[in-house]
């Protein structure tokens, strides 16, 4: 599952949203560094309902303009929970690897040439 | 100014945006356009700074980008991809060969049996006793040409030589090529042949001669074998690889509208489909098969030396015209299959190209 999926999926999941509900929401949750336009938003969002991830929740027609209302499936918040579930177990064995890490930068800086006093 | 050019002033801004976006619409296939045209031009005009007129280049870009993806679309799963696949080979194949027929359409004529003859006795530097001129067009051959030889007799052109034969071509305004020659061991009751072998070029057509020089008894006699050809059109390699890509895409697209349309039909009317397909398959493969092993031909070997088939002769002449044909007309049952008949009661928004 790509980044922008994951991010739809995660968008869906606090309830039904239109398009530029979800491209809000995304920008939002990636803190501005995804930014969904049209054209790819609909792509993914058609792929998700043929995968029956999502599905169309309901659809208005507010000041002349559809509005489709997009909702998470079941099968859809079980896939997120299980990628968030795998994401969050790399980001554990991450940190934990991280923390365990030899501080060899600051050694070589206080011995550059590996000379002992 | 003009006059619509100062409505077009006065139109708001929002309108005048809003007819861009409808505009760039039109680039998605029409089924996802009536299923998804109205929700992205809300989208789109929910996300526009306000008084934008025209749409920003990167919406423009991932609109067109979106398009062209929709339309390659597949359905989810292996089969629709590898039946894309397969099709996209085939077609492509098909439309190459249909590209190289159209390209020889160019090439001039064959030569008539007299003027051929002519040309063959300027290589033997004499009137030939018997002369048998063989058209190798318009049958099984692959290969338009204009055969002329004499059938092998005793003290036949007694004083030929490569040289002579090659002065008399040059002065007749043919363009002279490369030459070659081996020696021919004797056999059963053929004396040993010098055998020469060159080329020559003259308005388009190609020359290739052979004289089979042998000393039975202390006596030269020289054997003459001429076929004239139409050189290959220079333009050849551009039709075929514009051919291929229209074909490439065409099996593309028409295999993603069958694979969407079949996935909402009856389980067997989608076993005969696939049936179908696979029969389509098996009686177009030796001309795909041959057709890209000419191709792979016209990349790695010397034309000048190697006298390659028109890549359209595993598309256009017997067997293969009856084998591909069969192919496509099976192809269109598959299409009629895909877009005749009920769909299966369940109901979903998807972006099929139909």
């Amino acid at each position: 599952m790509q980044e922008p999926t994951f991010l739809i999926l995660t968008a869906l999941a606090t309830g039904p949203k239109h398009g530029y509900g979800v491209t809000q929401e995304v920008a939002e949750l990636s803190e501005g560094t995804v930014k969904l336009r049209a054209g790819t938003l609909y792509g993914a969002l058609d792929r998700l309902v043929e995968q029956e991830l999502i599905a169309v929740d309901r659809q208005e027609v507010v000041d002349g303009r559809l509005r489709r209302y997009y909702r998470l499936t079941d099968a859809g918040a079980g896939k997120l929970a299980e990628r968030a579930r795998r994401l969050r177990k790399h980001a554990e064995a991450a940190e934990s690897r991280l923390q365990a890490r030899p501080n060899v930068a600051l050694g070589s800086m206080a011995d550059p040439f590996g000379a002992s006093a | 100014m003009t006059a619509s050019g100062e409505v077009m002033r006065e139109l708001p801004a929002q309108v005048r945006l809003e007819r861009w976006y409808r505009r760039l619409l039109w680039a998605y296939p029409i089924g996802y356009r009536r299923a998804h045209g109205e929700e992205i031009l809300t989208m789109l005009m929910d996300s526009a700074d306000p008084g934008r007129r025209v749409p920003a280049r990167a919406d423009v870009v991932d609109l067109v980008r979106g398009a062209v993806r929709q339309w390659f679309r597949l359905p989810i799963g292996r089969t629709a991809v590898v039946a894309a696949m397969l099709s996209a080979v085939v077609l492509g194949a098909v439309g190459a060969g249909v590209g190289s027929w159209l390209a020889w359409q160019t090439a001039p004529e064959l030569p008539s049996d007299t003027a051929a003859l002519r040309t063959a006795e300027t290589v033997a530097g004499a009137p030939m006793t018997a002369p048998h001129v063989d058209r190798m067009a318009g049958r099984r051959e692959p290969f338009p040409e204009a055969h002329v030889f004499d059938p092998p007799h005793e003290r036949q052109l007694p004083n030929w030589t490569l040289e002579a034969a090659q002065a008399r071509l040059r002065a007749d305004g043919w363009t002279l090529g490369p030459v070659g020659d081996y020696i021919l061991k004797a056999r059963d009751d053929k004396p040993e042949t010098h055998v020469y072998t060159f080329q020559a070029t003259r308005n388009g057509y190609r020359l290739d001669a052979v004289g089979g020089t042998a000393s039975p008894g202390g006596f030269s006699s020289t054997n003459v074998h001429v076929g004239i050809y139409p050189v290959p059109p220079s333009w050849e390699p551009g039709a075929i690889l514009v051919g291929w890509l229209a074909g490439a895409v065409t099996g593309w697209l028409l295999t993603g509208f069958a694979s969407y349309r079949l996935r909402g039909r009856a389980l067997p009317r989608r076993l005969t489909a696939l049936a179908l397909g696979v029969t389509a398959l098996g009686l177009a493969a030796d001309s795909t098969i041959g057709l890209y092993e000419t191709l792979a031909d016209y990349a790695f070997l010397d034309p000048e030396l190697e006298r390659l088939a028109p890549a359209y002769s595993w598309v256009a002449t017997s067997p293969a015209t009856e084998d591909v044909g069969s192919a496509l007309a099976i192809g269109l049952v598959i299409l009629a299959l895909a877009a005749t008949g009920r769909r299966r009661s369940k109901a979903r928004l998807t972006a099929t190209a139909a």
